[in-house]
C-alpha cells in the first residue's frame, strides 16, 4: 500500500534540487571532521607504504585483518545499489523511485572504498596498482588468472562500470535539469556537456528508459558474481572456517543484507539532513523492510548451512574452528553480539508494523544489521588463519593495531563524504523519477475502496 | 649416508703463503648474463668463492671448520668435511661464528682505564702506547697470573711457557667445569685423557645427566655417533636412556627418561651394577677383577635397588628393568654429565657411573669406551680448566696478585657472586685484559686489548676427545680482521722478548711458530713432497690424524673405591628451599660467552623455545599449587642471592626441580646481549666437590618469590592452545 | 620457457658460444627435488636454522619480532608435547617449505611470483611478489614469512650477506628456496668439469649442518637416489598428507619403543 507522493512538479524540483542549488552551513562542519578521519587514513597509509605494514596488527600466521574484513563489508554494501535499483527496477516495484539514487550512490563508493583496502593491505601499493592494470604486452607477463585476486578486480572493474553507467543513465534527466537551473558559466559548462544534449524529446526518453532496463538485467547476474568471487578469495583455500560449499551464495546473501540496511540507513539520513519528508515517506521505509526480513530470513538460513555443513564433515580442523569461534576468548563475546546485532535483534523487531514504520527504529534496526555483518566478515576470517591446521606450533593470535581502526574509520567518513559530495553536486533524489511517478500515479477502485495504483509503461 | 665430499673445497693454499687472501674472480670461459639465481643458465658468472679450514670457534670441542669467503668477507661456515671428528658438520654455535666476527661491538682498539677501577670508563690508546704499558707493569719483581679459557695447542703451549718463564701462573677458567670427569676417569681409567665414548657402535647408552647431544665435550662428533647408534646402516637401533634431575635437550631424546634426585647418580650406577652382577646378566669373569679392584662384590650390597629408590626417585622396578636392558644390549656405555658431576659427591658419581662401563666389559671394546692417545706437547689439547677451589683462594686469601692478564674469559660474571672474584681483580696491581667483546672482568681491566676472532688467528689444536686417534687441527686466518686486534699468542710473543729475553720463543708470531712446529713434526707426512708442501696440505685438508682408529686398552688399575661414595649434600636446606637449582648450558648461548651472538640469542631453546631472555622452567602442576603461569616474573632466591626470570611451564620438569639456564644477564657485551636476563651463576652456592675441588654447581637450593609482575617470553612456540589435546600430532611415531 | 631459450639463442649468437646447455634438457626436466626429514633422528639441535639464516640471508629475528610473532625461520623445529610427567615426552619436527607438487600457495598468487618450476621447485619470485599475503594463508604448513619492514644489518655485519642470495626488501614474502642457488652452483659446477650431477652433490646448508643426518637431500624421480630410497622405507609419511599437497618432503616417523605401553605405565 503506497502513500503517493503529493507535490507539482515544480516543487518537486526546487525541494530536490535545494542543496545542490544552496550549501548549507553544517556541510562544512562535516565534510571538515570527516576530512580530519580521512586524513588520519592517509597518513596511516603513507607510513605503510614507507615504512613497511609493521604497524597493523598481523604478524606469523595471521596475514589477512581488518582491511580485508572491510574490503569484503564495503563490497557486501555495494551490493544495495543493484539490489534496490536493478532488480526493484526491473519487478517495477513502484516505492524504488525515492531511493535507487542514494542507493546507487553508495554503490559507487563503497565500491571504490572496498578497491582501495587490498591495496593499502598488501605489502608493495605500488606495484600492486601496476597487475591491476597489466600493461607489459611485449615481454609476455600476465597475471595468474587461476588467482581470485584476478578475479577480484576483474568482477569489481565490471560492476563498477556497470553500475557507474547505470547511474550515469538514470542521472541523464536530473543533469539536464541541474543544467537548466545552473549559475555561473563554469558550472553550467560542466553541466552542459555531462547532460548529453538530454532535452527530453520522446526518442530520449525512451533510449533512456530501455538502457536503464537492459543495463538492469545485465547488471544483475554481476551481481551475483561479485560477491560469489569474494567468497572465493577464503574458499578456494584449505582453511577450517574458509572453505564451506555454501560460501558464495551465502556470501552474496549476506552482502544483500548489509546492504539493503545500509541504504534503508542512507535513506534515513538522507531524508532527515535534506528535509525530503515529502519524497521519502514511512511507506518507503516499510517496503524495504518487508524486503529485509525476506533477505534476512534467507541469510538466517545460509549461516545455520554454513554452521551444519562445517559440522556434517566431522573434519577436525573445521570443527576446532568452529568450537573456537563459538565458545573461545574473544569469540565467545564477540559471536552472542553478532547474532544478536545481525539477526535476533533486528529481524523479530521488523515483524511489527510500528517498527517498519518508525525512521528512528530502522535507523536503529540496520545499523545494528551493519555492525553484525562487520562482526561477521571479521569472524568468517579471522579464526581460520589463527587456526590453519594440525600444525599447533604456529597457531596465531590477532590483535589489531590502532593503525587498522584508523583505516576503518577512514574508509567510512571517504564513503560518507563521497555521497555527501555527490549530493552536493547532483540530485540525491532523482527528480525526474519521481516526477514520473507523479505522472504515472492513479487511483483504482477496489470496492469501495480507492488504492493508490501506478500505470505500467 | 653419501660420501661427504664438497664440491668446491679449495685450497687454503694460497693464505699459507702470506696469511694473504684470496679474491677469486674467474673469468668466465662462456660469456653469460645477468640472471636470478631461480633460473640462470649454468654459465652465469657468480662471485668465485673461496673456503678456508680453520678451527672451529669454540675449539675446546676440536672440530674443524671450512670458512667460504667472497671477495675477502667470510661469509658462512661450514664442518670441515676432512675433519674425522665432524666429518663437514658444524654446531650451531660454531656456524654462528661469523656473526661474531662481523659483529658491529668487537673492541677496535687498545684503551686504557680513566675513570675508577670497574666504571668501564676507558680511553683509546695506540698499539705502541699499550704495549709500553704492558711491559712496563709486567717488569719483575712482578710475576702475572694469566687467566684464560679452555685454550688449546699453540696458543695453550705459549701461553703456559710465558708464564712459567716469568714466575707467574697460568690459570683456566670454565663456569661449568668437567673437572669431575676427568678426575672419574683417571680413577676407574687411569688415563689423564678424555677416553672416547664409542656411540656408533654401542648397542645401549645410558647417560647420567650428559647432555652429549647439545653442549657435552664433543656434541657434533656425538651426534654423528648418534645417527649410526639409532640407524646406522646393518645395525640394529640403538637404544637410549637418560637419568637426571631435568630434562636435557640430550635426554629429551632418549628412548626413556628417567627423574632421578640430584647426587644420587652414583648409588642408582652402583645399584644397576648389582643387579647386573646379581642378576648374573654378564659372566663373572667380566666383572669379577674390576669389581674386586674397586672395592669388592660385597661393598655392592648397600646398593640395592630398593635402598636406592628411597633416595633417588626411581623405582626399585626400573632400576632392574635399565640394568637389565643395558646387559642384554650390550655393548653399552654409561657415561656421566651435566649436573650429574656438580654435586658435592660429583668425582664419585663419575667413577660410579664409569665402573659400570668395567663390570659390563665395555672398557677398551668397540661400542664402549676406548682410549685416546696423550697429544704432542706443542700442539697441546685444550687445557683442563682448573678447579674452582683455585679461585676461591685468590679470593679468600685476602692477598693481592701482582698483575693480572686476562684473556676471552669472563671470571667475574661466571663465578658464583658470593666469591667476591671483583675483589681479586680490584686488588691486583696491575689488570689487563685482552677480549673480543667487553665483560664484566674488563670492566676492571686498567689496560683493555681487542683480540683477533678466532677466524682471523694462527693456531693449532688436538682434538679433545677424539675417536681413538690421534687428530690435530690447524688454525689459520680466513680473512684480516676489520678491527685493529691482535692475537693473544701474537701479544705474548711480541713482549717476550722485552720481559723474559730474546730467545725465549724461537719465533716472533704465531705464524711462525705454529708453522715451525708443524713442519718439525708434520713435515714428512708426505715424503714426497716437501716440509712447505706439507704445511700447505695441512692447512688445506684442515689438519693432520691417524689413518684409523687405534685400538688400545686401559690399565687393569683402578683408584677407587665405591665405598667412598657419599651422599650429596645442598646449599640451602630442604625446608626453605623447595626446590633443586638446574643451572644448564643452552645448545645457543653456551656459559654466556656466545651470548652477544644475535642468530644464536634468537636461536630457540630445543625444548622450551625460548630466545633472548633467561626462563625458570617448572612443572606445571607445581605452577598451579604456587599460583604462576607462563610470563610470570618470579625471583630465584637461593641463600646466595636472587635473580629475576619468566616462568616457562614445562611439562618435562619434575616438581621440585626449577631449571634455569646459563648466559644471561650480561652487563657488557654487544647491543643484543647487555641487559637480556639475568645471570643463575651468579646465585650459586660456593660448594665443592672435596676430592677434586670442583664447584659443585647443580647443588644449589632455590626457592621461588613472586613478584606480580608478567611481562611476554619471546617463545617460537604458540602458546595456549586449545587443540594440544585432541590428538593428531603432526609427529607421527611408531614403535617399530 | 621458450622465450628464455629464444634469449639464451640469441645471446649464443651475439656472443658467439656455441652450444650453451640449459635447464630446460629433457633430462633434467624429470628431476623432483625432494628432502627426507627423519624424525628419528632430529635431535633440536638447532644447528639447520642458523645454517639457513646465515645462508640465505634472512633478517635478525630481534626479541621484540620474537614477541610480535613476526621472526623468520625458513626452517623451523617445531616440538610437541606428550603425556604428562614423569612420562611427558618432547618430540621434534623440522618444518620447511615442503615444495609441494600441488602446492595451495600456487594458485593463488595474481602475479605468479610463485610457481612449481621443472624441477619441482616452489619457487618464490621476489621481484613479482607485490606482498598480498594470499600465499601465505594458503600454505598449511604456514612456512611463508611476509617482510614486514626492510632488513637491516648494522655494520660491519652487512658483510657475511651471502651474495648468490637476494635481501629481500619490505613488503613481499619469503620462505625456504631448498637453497636453490645451490643447486644451480652445483649444475654450473657440473657442467664445467664436464661431469654429471650426481646424488648428494647439492646440499642445501640445513642439510648440510645436520649433525644426524636427519635431513636428507636428493632427486626423488633419481631411483637411485638416497631420498628414493628412504622415501621407500615404512616410517616414511607426509605431513598434513590428508591435505592432498602432494609434499617433496617426506617424513620418516619417529621411533618408541615405549610409546604403547608409556601411555599408561606410571613412573615407578
Ligand atoms: N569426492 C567427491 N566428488 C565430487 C563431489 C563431491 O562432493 N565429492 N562433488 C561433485 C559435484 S557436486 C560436482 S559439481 C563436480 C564438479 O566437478 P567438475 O565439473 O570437474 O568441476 P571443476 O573442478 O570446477 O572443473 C571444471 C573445469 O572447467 C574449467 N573451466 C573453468 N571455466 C571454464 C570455461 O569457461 N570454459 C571451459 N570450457 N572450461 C572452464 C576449469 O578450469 C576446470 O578445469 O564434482 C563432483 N565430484
Ligand atoms: N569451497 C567450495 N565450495 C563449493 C564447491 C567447491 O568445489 N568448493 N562446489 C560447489 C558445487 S558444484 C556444489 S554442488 C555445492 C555442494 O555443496 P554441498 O551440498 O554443501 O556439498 P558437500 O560439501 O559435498 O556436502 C555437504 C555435507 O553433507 C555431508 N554428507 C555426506 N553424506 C551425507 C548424508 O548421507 N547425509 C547427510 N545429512 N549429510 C551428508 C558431507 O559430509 C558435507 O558435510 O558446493 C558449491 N560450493
Ligand atoms: S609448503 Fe606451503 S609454501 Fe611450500 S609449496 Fe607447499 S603450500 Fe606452498
Ligand atoms: S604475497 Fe606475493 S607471492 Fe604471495 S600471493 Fe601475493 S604476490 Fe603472490
Ligand atoms: S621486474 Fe622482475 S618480475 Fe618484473 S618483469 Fe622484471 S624480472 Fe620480471
Ligand atoms: S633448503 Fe635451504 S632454504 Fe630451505 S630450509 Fe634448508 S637451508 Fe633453508
Ligand atoms: S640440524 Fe638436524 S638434528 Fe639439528 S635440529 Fe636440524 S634437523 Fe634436527
Amino acid at each position: 500500500m503506497q502513500e503517493p507522493v503529493v507535490a507539482d512538479p515544480r516543487t518537486v524540483d526546487r525541494e530536490i534540487l535545494d542543496f545542490v542549488m544552496r550549501t548549507p552551513r553544517w556541510f562544512f562542519v562535516w565534510a571538515g571532521a570527516l576530512s580530519g578521519v580521512l586524513l588520519a587514513g592517509v597518513g596511516v597509509f603513507l607510513l605503510l607504504l614507507i615504512f613497511g605494514l609493521q604497524y597493523f596488527g598481523y604478524s606469523h600466521p595471521v596475514y589477512w585483518g581488518f582491511p580485508i574484513v572491510n574490503f569484503v563489508f564495503w563490497i557486501g554494501i555495494s551490493h544495495a545499489g543493484i539490489m534496490v535499483s536493478a532488480i526493484l527496477r526491473l519487478s517495477q516495484v513502484e516505492w524504488r523511485r525515492p531511493v535507487t539514487r542514494a542507493a546507487e550512490v553508495l554503490t559507487i563508493f563503497s565500491l571504490l572504498t572496498a578497491m582501495m583496502m587490498p591495496i593499502i593491505h598488501s605489502g608493495r601499493p605500488w606495484r600492486t596498482l601496476y597487475w591491476e592494470f597489466p600493461y607489459d604486452f611485449i615481454r609476455g607477463i600476465w597475471p595468474n588468472p587461476r588467482s581470485p585476486l584476478v578475479w577480484d578486480p576483474s568482477a569489481i572493474f565490471t560492476y563498477l562500470t556497470s553500475t557507474l553507467l547505470f547511474v550515469y543513465v538514470a542521472l541523464l534527466p536530473d543533469l539536464a535539469l541541474v543544467r537548466d537551473r545552473a549559475s555561473g558559466p563554469i558550472r553550467k559548462a560542466i553541466y552542459t556537456v555531462l547532460a548529453m544534449g538530454f532535452r527530453g524529446t520522446s526518442r530520449q526518453w525512451r533510449i533512456q528508459a530501455v538502457s536503464g532496463i537492459l543495463l538492469s538485467a545485465i547488471i544483475l547476474p554481476i551481481f551475483v558474481s561479485v560477491h560469489s568471487i569474494v567468497s572465493w578469495d577464503f574458499a578456494v583455500l584449505l582453511l577450517p572456517g574458509w572453505h564451506n560449499t555454501v560460501f558464495a551464495p551465502y556470501f552474496v546473501i549476506g552482502a544483500v543484507h548489509s546492504g539493503v540496511s545500509a541504504v534503508v540507513m542512507v535513506t534515513i539520513i538522507i531524508r532527515k539532513i535534506f528535509k525530503l519528508e515529502n519524497y521519502i515517506k514511512a511507506d518507503h521505509v516499510d517496503s524495504l523492510a518487508r524486503l529485509l526480513l525476506v533477505v534476512a530470513a534467507t541469510w538466517g538460513y545460509f549461516l545455520m548451512l554454513d554452521f551444519m555443513f562445517g559440522l556434517y564433515g566431522e573434519e577436525p580442523a573445521e570443527v576446532a574452528t568452529w568450537m573456537k569461534r563459538t565458545f573461545e576468548m574473544p569469540w565467545i563475546i564477540m559471536s552472542p553480539i553478532f547474532i544478536f546485532a545481525a539477526f535476533l535483534f533486528p529481524v523479530p523487531m521488523w515483524l511489527f508494523r510500528k517498527v517498519r514504520r518508525s525512521f528512528k527504529w530502522m535507523f536503529i534496526t540496520t545499523v545494528s544489521v551493519n555492525i553484525g555483518m562487520w562482526l561477521e566478515r571479521y569472524m568468517l576470517i579471522i579464526p581460520g588463519l589463527e587456526r590453519k591446521s594440525d600444525l599447533q606450533f604456529v597457531y596465531g593470535d590477532f590483535t589489531p593495531s590502532i593503525s587498522e581502526f584508523i583505516i576503518v574509520a577512514a574508509s567510512f567518513a571517504l564513503v560518507i563524504v563521497g555521497v555527501l559530495s555527490f549530493a552536493k553536486v547532483l540530485p540525491i533524489i532523482p527528480a525526474t523519477d519521481i516526477k514520473e511517478g507523479l505522472l504515472m500515479a492513479d487511483k483504482i477502485r477496489v470496492g469501495r475502496v480507492e488504492v493508490p495504483a501506478t500505470m505500467r509503461e | 649416508m653419501p660420501e661427504l665430499g664438497r664440491r668446491h673445497f679449495i685450497l687454503g693454499a694460497a693464505s699459507a703463503v702470506g696469511g694473504g687472501l684470496i679474491v677469486g674472480c674467474a673469468k668466465p670461459d662462456r660469456e653469460s648474463r645477468v640472471q636470478s639465481f631461480v633460473l640462470a643458465p649454468e654459465q652465469a658468472l657468480q662471485g668465485e668463492d673461496v673456503w678456508f679450514a680453520t678451527a672451529d670457534a669454540a675449539a675446546g670441542w676440536g672440530n674443524s671448520v671450512v670458512v667460504r669467503t667472497i671477495d675477502g668477507r667470510a661469509k658462512k661456515v661450514e664442518g670441515n668435511p676432512e675433519f674425522p671428528i665432524n666429518r663437514g658438520k658444524a654446531h650451531v654455535r660454531s656456524q654462528a661464528g661469523v656473526q661474531s666476527l662481523y659483529h658491529p661491538d668487537r673492541l677496535q682498539t687498545p684503551m686504557r682505564r680513566r675513570g675508577d677501577r670497574g666504571s668501564a670508563d676507558f680511553e683509546q690508546i695506540t698499539w705502541d702506547e699499550a704495549l709500553d704499558i704492558l711491559i712496563e707493569n709486567l717488569q719483575p719483581p712482578r710475576t702475572p697470573l694469566i687467566i684464560t679459557g679452555r685454550i688449546a695447542g699453540t696458543k695453550g703451549w705459549v701461553t703456559r711457557s710465558f708464564a712459567e718463564m716469568l714466575g707467574g701462573r697460568h690459570l683456566v677458567f670454565e663456569p661449568m667445569e668437567t673437572t669431575a670427569l676427568d678426575e672419574g676417569v683417571r680413577r676407574i681409567f687411569g688415563t689423564e685423557e678424555t677416553p672416547h665414548f664409542d656411540l656408533a657402535n654401542a648397542g645401549y647408552v645410558l647417560s647420567f645427566g650428559a647432555d652429549f647431544l647439545g653442549t657435552w665435550l664433543s656434541p657434533v662428533q656425538y651426534s654423528l655417533a648418534y645417527s649410526s647408534f639409532r640407524h646406522g646402516a646393518g645395525r640394529e637401533r640403538g637404544l637410549f636412556t637418560q637419568i637426571e634431575p631435568r630434562m636435557s635437550m640430550t635426554g629429551s631424546n632418549a628412548d626413556r627418561w628417567l627423574y632421578i634426585n640430584p647426587g644420587h647418580e652414583g648409588a642408582v650406577a652402583l645399584s644397576i651394577a648389582r643387579t647386573i652382577v646379581d642378576e648374573g646378566l654378564v659372566a663373572e669373569s667380566v666383572w669379577n677383577d674390576p669389581l674386586g679392584a674397586a672395592g669388592g662384590r660385597q661393598a655392592l650390597d648397600a646398593y640395592s635397588p630398593e635402598s636406592v629408590a628411597a633416595t633417588a626417585g626411581i623405582g626399585a622396578d626400573m632400576i632392574r628393568t635399565v640394568a637389565r636392558e643395558f646387559a642384554l644390549h650390550l655393548p653399552g656405555i654409561a657415561i656421566p654429565g651435566g649436573p650429574a658431576l656438580a654435586q658435592t659427591n660429583g668425582a664419585d658419581i663419575a667413577s660410579a657411573v664409569l665402573l659400570l662401563n668395567r663390570i659390563v666389559g665395555s672398557d677398551g671394546t668397540v661400542g664402549g669406551v676406548l682410549p685416546n692417545p696423550a697429544a704432542p706437547e706443542r700442539h697441546p689439547k685444550p687445557i683442563a680448566a682448573d678447579p674452582f677451589r683455585e679461585f676461591a683462594r685468590l679470593a679468600s686469601d685476602g692477598g693481592a696478585a701482582d698483575a693480572i692478564i686476562v684473556h676471552d674469559v669472563d671470571p667475574v660474571y661466571g663465578l658464583p657472586s658470593s666469591v667476591g672474584f671483583s675483589d681479586v681483580i680490584s686488588r691486583a696491581g696491575f689488570v689487563a685484559s685482552m677480549t673480543t667483546f667487553m665483560n664484566e672482568t674488563s670492566a676492571y681491566a686498567d689496560l683493555l686489548l681487542p683480540a683477533t676472532h678466532p677466524f682471523e688467528e694462527w693456531g693449532s689444536f688436538a682434538a679433545d676427545p677424539a675417536d681413538g686417534r690421534q687428530v690435530i687441527g690447524f688454525q689459520q686466518p680466513v680473512v684480516s680482521s676489520w678491527t685493529d686486534a691482535r692475537s693473544f699468542g701474537d701479544l705474548l710473543l711480541a713482549i717476550a722478548p722485552e720481559l723474559i729475553g730474546a730467545q725465549a720463543f724461537r719465533a716472533q708470531t704465531m705464524h711462525e711458530t705454529v708453522k715451525a712446529s708443524a713442519i718439525e713434526q708434520f713435515g714428512d707426512a708426505d715424503p714426497a713432497k716437501s716440509p712447505e708442501e706439507n704445511w700447505v696440505e695441512l692447512l688445506r685438508s684442515g689438519g693432520i690424524w691417524e689413518a684409523t682408529e687405534s685400538e688400545g686398552r686401559f690399565s687393569d688399575e683402578i683408584d677407587w673405591s665405591l665405598s667412598s661414595l657419599k651422599a650429596p649434600e645442598y646449599v640451602g636446606d630442604t625446608g626453605e628451599y623447595r626446590f633443586n637449582l638446574m643451572p644448564f648450558e643452552t645448545i645457543s648461548s653456551g656459559n654466556g660467552s656466545e651470548a652477544v651472538n644475535p642468530w644464536l640469542q634468537a636461536a630457540p631453546d630445543p625444548l622450551t623455545t625460548v630466545t633472548w631472555t633467561t626462563w625458570v622452567e617448572i612443572n606445571p602442576q607445581t605452577a598451579v599449587e604456587l599460583d604462576l603461569k607462563r610470563g610470570d616474573v618470579v625471583d630465584v632466591v637461593t641463600p646466595m642471592g636472587s635473580i629475576s626470570a619468566g616462568i616457562y611451564e614445562s611439562p618435562v620438569v619434575p616438581p621440585d626441580v626449577i631449571g634455569v639456564p646459563v648466559g644471561g644477564g650480561r652487563k657488557y657485551g654487544g647491543r643484543w646481549d647487555v641487559g637480556q636476563g639475568s645471570n643463575v651463576l651468579s646465585i650459586l652456592g660456593a660448594r665443592l666437590d672435596e676430592s677434586t675441588g670442583a664447584l659443585a654447581w647443580a647443588a644449589t637450593r632455590a626457592r621461588l618469590v613472586k613478584t606480580g609482575e608478567n611481562s611476554d617470553l619471546p617463545t617460537f612456540e604458540f602458546f595456549d592452545d586449545p587443540r594440544n589435546d585432541e590428538g593428531g600430532a603432526p609427529v607421527k611415531v611408531t614403535d617399530e | 620457457m621458450n622465450s628464455q631459450n629464444e634469449t639464451a639463442a640469441r645471446a649464443a649468437q651475439k656472443f658467439g658460444a656455441a652450444t650453451i646447455p640449459s635447464d630446460t634438457d629433457a633430462k633434467q626436466e624429470g628431476r623432483r627435488w625432494g628432502m627426507v626429514v627423519d624424525a628419528d633422528l632430529c635431535t633440536g639441535c638447532q644447528a639447520c636454522v642458523v645454517a639457513c639464516q646465515a645462508e640465505n640471508n634472512l633478517a635478525l629475528n630481534e626479541e621484540q619480532r620474537v614477541l610480535e610473532g613476526r621472526a623468520k625461520a625458513w626452517i623451523r623445529i617445531e616440538r610437541y608435547w606428550e603425556g604428562e610427567f614423569p612420562n611427558a615426552k618432547a618430540r621434534y619436527l623440522p618444518v620447511m617449505c615442503q615444495h609441494c607438487g600441488n602446492a595451495p600457495c600456487e594458485p593463488v598468487c595474481p602475479v605468479w611470483a610463485t610457481y612449481r618450476n621443472p624441477e619441482g621447485l616452489n619457487v618464490q619470485v621476489y621481484n613479482r611478489c607485490i606482498g598480498t599475503r594470499f600465499c601465505a594463508n594458503g600454505c598449511p604448513y604456514s612456512v611463508r614469512y611476509f617482510n614486514w619492514w626492510n632488513p637491516e644489518w648494522p655494520d660491519p655485519m652487512n658483510n657475511l650477506l651471502n651474495p648468490d642470495v637476494t635481501v629481500r626488501t619490505k613488503g613481499i614474502i619469503e620462505k625456504c628456496t631448498f637453497c636453490v642457488q645451490r643447486i644451480q652452483r652445483a649444475k654450473r659446477d657440473a657442467i664445467q668439469n664436464g661431469t654429471e650431477l650426481a646424488d648428494g652433490d647439492v646440499q642445501p646448508a640445513c642439510v648440510q649442518s645436520c649433525p644426524t643426518n636427519a635431513l636428507v637431500f636428493g632427486d626423488l624421480h633419481d631411483e637411485d637416489s638416497e631420498v628414493a630410497e628412504l622415501a621407500q622405507s615404512d616410517r616414511a609419511y607426509s605431513l598434513l598428507g590428508d591435505l592432498g599437497t602432494d609434499p617433496s618432503v617426506i617424513y620418516l616417523k619417529k621411533v618408541d619403543p615405549h610409546a604403547a605401553a608409556d601411555a599408561g605405565e606410571a613412573h615407578d
